[in-house]
């Protein structure tokens, strides 16, 4: 009986089912070295405080030195971050990377709604302002050249440029 | 942020805003009228009330016609796993749903047109309906043709630069035959192709692998159900209705519903209903408890999951000359098979109302 509907389902189905449904869309790969050196430090300045990123909660969760940590107990907050804590911040940022960089979330959430970004909870968190209150700001432009393909040497030193 | 589409609908059907069609209109006089009022209370295991509250009116043309409108208040609160897992603790809003629709008789055809128009803060969404039904070889046979095109925009609480764009085309066929004296049966089939952003703007979904990303649903769905459905008279007092949906889409979700409702008059005047209900439904292609990997679409949403409902109720109405009241209460019972955050929960949905004709 089950095989006569699933049939009947099929046949009335074709033609009207969406492609693609399962495949795999694996998240773009984009350089680890700018990440740590260009884009960490900025996420880590402005973005994982207890009260936002640097919780489980979130579905952009960060680990940051002093903040919520991976591997690192608790009396050793002040630790350099791991590798596994670094390669889970890249993990979960990339996922809010999309096709055009306009439309990455990882850009559009934190800057202010009066420069064309997304509502964000920090605006009411910062007192209306949100974490980049325009594209000029040193931190957005970072996190935006390494969405659009910037790389960094392995060597790099981590920027301390990371906006007010 | 838009409800759970069943507790709509399932209001919507518990509260009766349903077109009046021209050929029962066609037996009343110019200026007879009704009006409905009604209350209805949703409330579950998962911290979502909805209040429903509906006013209609309708009154007969001096042309062979019947105006119907109303208006409808949903008000909102819930801490439900969905709010509360995208970090916002509560929420709380209200939907204003405000309708209207026309029912006449033309050259020996049943036709009516509606709008409905309906908001929230998130939400706005549009919709004209039309419908024709014509009954045929001695009025044993009805058939009926039904079409409704939806225009929601789709926004985002707080969000000023958030705006999407959902486009819904609706079809209806449906077909009754009487049998006998005492029995009716009819077949239902309704087409349903929506465009745009099917997605919810809250609901985020994380892989394996830790990534995360916003829910990614297709930009098209196509939609089939047929519903089969027998209506029988057991002796002078009592009814029984026995319902059967057959539900697919593009997405690959199959599903089945059985409906069964008992109906007897006790007395006059008062009426009690038994009605019992069970649901299952597979899950969509794309959805996945635990994504392993990053795919082209991911969903957060349970209601694409595996998961099956249960529940029963009764309803007591009370028919005067001129005053009808009914009260109802019902209990649901769902149990989600690949959610990991809600394995299920449990529901009651009462409802009362009033009419008042003249």
């Amino acid at each position: 009986m089950e095989l006569v509907i699933r049939t009947l389902v099929a046949a009335t189905l074709l033609g009207s089912c969406t492609a693609g449904l399962q495949e795999t869309a694996p998240a773009p790969e984009l350089d680890r070295d700018c990440f740590r050196c260009n884009v960490q430090p900025v996420l880590a300045a402005r973005c994982a405080f207890g009260e936002c990123h640097a919780s489980a909660q979130r579905p952009l969760r960060l680990y940051a030195v002093g903040r919520m940590r991976l591997d690192v107990g608790w009396d050793r907050l002040g630790a350099p971050l791991s590798q596994a804590e670094l390669d889970a911040n890249y993990e979960v940022s990339r996922g809010f990377v999309a096709d055009v960089q306009t439309d990455s979330m990882l850009l559009t959430k934190p800057l202010d709604t009066r420069a064309g970004g997304l509502y964000h909870r920090a605006q009411d968190l910062f007192g209306d302002d949100d974490v980049f209150l325009s594209t000029a700001d040193p931190g957005y432009a970072r996190i935006a050249e390494w969405i659009a393909g910037a790389t960094a040497p392995a060597d790099c030193t981590p920027t301390e440029e990371v906006g007010p | 942020m838009r409800l759970q589409l069943i507790v709509v609908l399932g209001a919507l059907a518990a509260l009766g805003v349903a077109p009046a069609w021209a050929q029962e209109i066609e037996e009343r006089e110019t200026g007879d009228g009704a009006v409905d009022a009604s209350l209805g209370i949703y409330a579950d295991d998962d911290e979502t009330t909805v209040i429903t509250s509906l006013v209609d009116g309708e009154l007969k043309l001096p042309v062979p016609a019947v105006m119907d409108a109303h208006v409808l208040v949903d008000a909102v609160s819930s801490a439900s796993v969905d709010v509360v897992s995208a970090a916002t603790p509560v929420w709380t809003e209200n939907r204003i749903e405000l309708g209207a629709n026309i029912a006449a008789r033309v050259a020996d055809m049943d036709v009516s047109a509606g709008y409905l128009t309906s908001g929230e803060n998130d939400w706005r969404s549009h919709t004209v309906l039309v419908g024709l039904r014509r009954e045929m070889f001695q009025k044993n046979t009805t058939l009926s043709l039904g079409y409704a095109f939806t225009d929601n925009q789709i926004g985002r609480a707080y969000d000023p630069n958030f705006q999407r764009e959902l486009v819904v085309h609706g079809a209806e066929l449906g077909l009754s035959q009487l049998l006998d004296k005492k029995t009716l049966v009819s077949a239902t089939y309704t087409l349903q192709r929506s465009d745009g952003y099917h997605a919810s703007p809250y609901r985020f979904v994380t892989t394996a692998t830790g990534l995360a990303s916003p829910e990614l649903h297709p930009d098209d769905r196509t939609r089939h159900g047929v519903t089969l459905r027998m209506l029988r008279a057991i002796g002078d007092a009592a009814s029984i209705d026995v319902q059967y949906r057959l539900y697919a889409d593009g997405w690959g979700i199959l599903s089945h519903t059985g409906t069964v409702a008992w109906t007897r008059e006790l007395g006059e005047s008062v009426d009690v209903r038994l009605r019992a209900r069970g649901y299952y439904q597979g899950a969509a292609d794309f959805y996945r408890e635990t994504y392993e990997m990053p795919m082209r679409f991911m969903s957060a949403d349970r209601e694409l999951g595996t998961f099956w409902d249960a529940g029963g109720g009764a309803k007591l109405s009370w028919t005067g000359e001129r005053l009808a009241l009914d009260l109802k209460l019902d209990g649901i019972y769902y149990r989600f098979l690949d959610f990991a955050r809600l394995e299920g929960r449990v529901a009651l949905v009462t409802s009362g109302g009033i009419r008042w004709s003249w």
